[in-house]
């Protein structure tokens, strides 16, 4: 039971540090068998990517509070935030000044989007088909997925425009990829209610845009008022088809 | 002749402490009875700040955020020069300075050239003002919001002010502040956004006219 929490668990953290535009560190328990870097059948490296999917099914809701440095063009911004995930494709994001002033919002809902910059500075917009890439990663889908041979005690898995090392020896998500050119790698972890979760993540945008991303919080399928995810008055509204 | 002198001698020995007692009761009806309607109380908070040169003082940041079931509370140090100086040093959890220097704003986190495009948005203009309140400057305010005044607990008075621009009203719905104290200084502000966030900063330790050099109110 204990060790289902902390899956369970590790899978909500890989949800939360992925809406924080993170990514996460998520326990896959090992496939039978007992891989190991220098003998790791296909069977096996798929099935460590079918635990991944267990994890994340595992997460219904997500709520997690942050602080983050964004640096773009040599200037470095520092804002605070708060992330809310449902399920299968909500999430609202919001983002303030350390003094407490809001200056983004944004609520997703399937493919509708509304967003509201209150200070109205350009340099708030943020990109929500990445963030939506990067929140609510779709599953991935191991049928699809081309594994490489274990290297280093990892496993490179290539499902869809997702890119996933998964380490071996330990059965962690080392580092992932939502594109090409974007990555998140995992740092800082500590355990929260018996759950190993990383709270420092280094994230890296095309565009050289890097983002360091400190987790002060994480709930783990936390109930959710109904208002969640209602559009604020006065946001703009978009469609993401 | 004399009898008469020394009897007006006594009277006015009399009447002296008597005139006195009368002056002083007047004028503190006048510095602390006055606050039944919004402009008695303004007209009592201008006269309270119009020595005001200076204020430092700690303060208490709690940002109840409607998507998160506990606030965000951080702590850190107040400093406002006349006439429309601030300077917010966040020490907790999260060290962070805001510099207002009248028009001049410099927060944590935006760029300079977002700053430079700030100093014309409605943030800028909003917060320039609050500098200005804080000096009892609320004549000028009455210009971008409907103001509300009353007497509180303690002799004590309570301000709301309510955005009356659209673009004001993007940042926040009313901005309350409390003074409180003889001299009355600034105790509290609470800021209701238009997401329905709340922000309330409680200050403590409030030294008034402390020399504050204007060095410290620039950005290094």
């Amino acid at each position: 039971m204990r060790s289902s929490r902390r899956r369970s668990a590790g899978a909500v953290v890989c949800v939360v540090l992925t809406v924080a535009g993170v990514g996460c560190t998520r326990r896959v328990a090992p496939p039978a068998g007992e891989p190991t870097a220098t003998a790791l059948t296909a069977a096996q490296a798929i099935a460590l990517v079918e635990a991944v999917n267990a994890r994340e099914a595992g997460i219904r809701t997500m709520r997690a509070t942050f602080s983050a440095d964004v640096v773009r063009a040599g200037t470095t911004r520092s804002v605070t935030g708060v992330l809310v995930i449902a399920k299968p494709d909500r999430f609202r994001f919001r983002l303030m000044l350390p003094f407490g002033v809001t200056v983004y919002d944004e609520v997703r809902d399937g493919a509708s989007s509304w967003r509201l910059t209150p200070l109205g500075s350009p340099s708030q917009s943020i990109d929500g088909t990445l963030l939506k890439d990067t929140f609510l990663p779709s599953p991935l889908e191991a049928a699809r997925c081309e594994i490489a041979p274990p290297d280093a005690g990892t496993i490179d898995a290539r499902c869809g425009d997702r890119h996933v090392a998964i380490r071996v020896r330990d059965a962690t998500i080392a580092t992932e990829w939502f594109r090409d050119q974007s990555a998140a790698r995992y740092d800082d972890e500590r355990s929260v209610d018996n759950v190993a979760l990383p709270f420092r993540i280094a994230l890296s945008y095309p565009g050289n845009v890097a983002v360091q991303v400190t987790i002060d919080r994480y709930e783990i399928n936390p109930a959710l008022d109904s208002q969640t995810f209602i559009p604020p008055s006065g946001a703009d509204a978009s469609s993401l088809d | 002749m004399s009898d008469e002198r020394a009897a007006r001698a006594h009277r006015a020995r009399l009447a002296l402490p008597v005139i006195c007692a009368v002056a002083i009761g007047l004028s503190a009806r006048a510095a602390t009875a006055a606050c039944d309607s919004t402009p008695a109380c303004l007209e009592q908070l201008e006269a309270a700040q119009s020595d005001l040169r200076t204020l430092n003082a700690r303060f208490t940041q709690t940002k109840h955020v409607s998507l998160l079931n506990e606030p965000l509370v951080s702590t850190g140090r107040f400093r406002f020069k006349r006439p429309d100086k601030v300077r917010l040093d966040l020490e907790t959890p999260q060290a962070a300075t805001v510099l207002i220097d009248g028009r001049n704003v410099s927060i944590p986190g935006v760029s300079a050239a977002d700053m430079q495009g700030m100093a014309a948005t409605p943030m800028a203009a909003m917060f320039t003002e609050l500098g200005a309140l804080l000096g009892g400057q609320f004549e000028r305010a009455q210009a971008h919001f409907q103001v509300e005044a009353r007497a509180v607990a303690d002799d004590g008075v309570a301000v709301l002010l309510t955005p009356t621009l659209p673009e004001w009203q993007r940042l926040f719905r009313t901005i309350g502040l409390t003074f409180a104290g003889r001299p009355l200084v600034i105790n509290s502000m609470r800021l209701d956004d238009a997401l329905g966030d709340r922000l309330e900063i409680e200050m403590r330790d409030v030294q008034r006219n402390i020399e504050l050099p204007d060095a410290i109110f620039t950005t290094p």
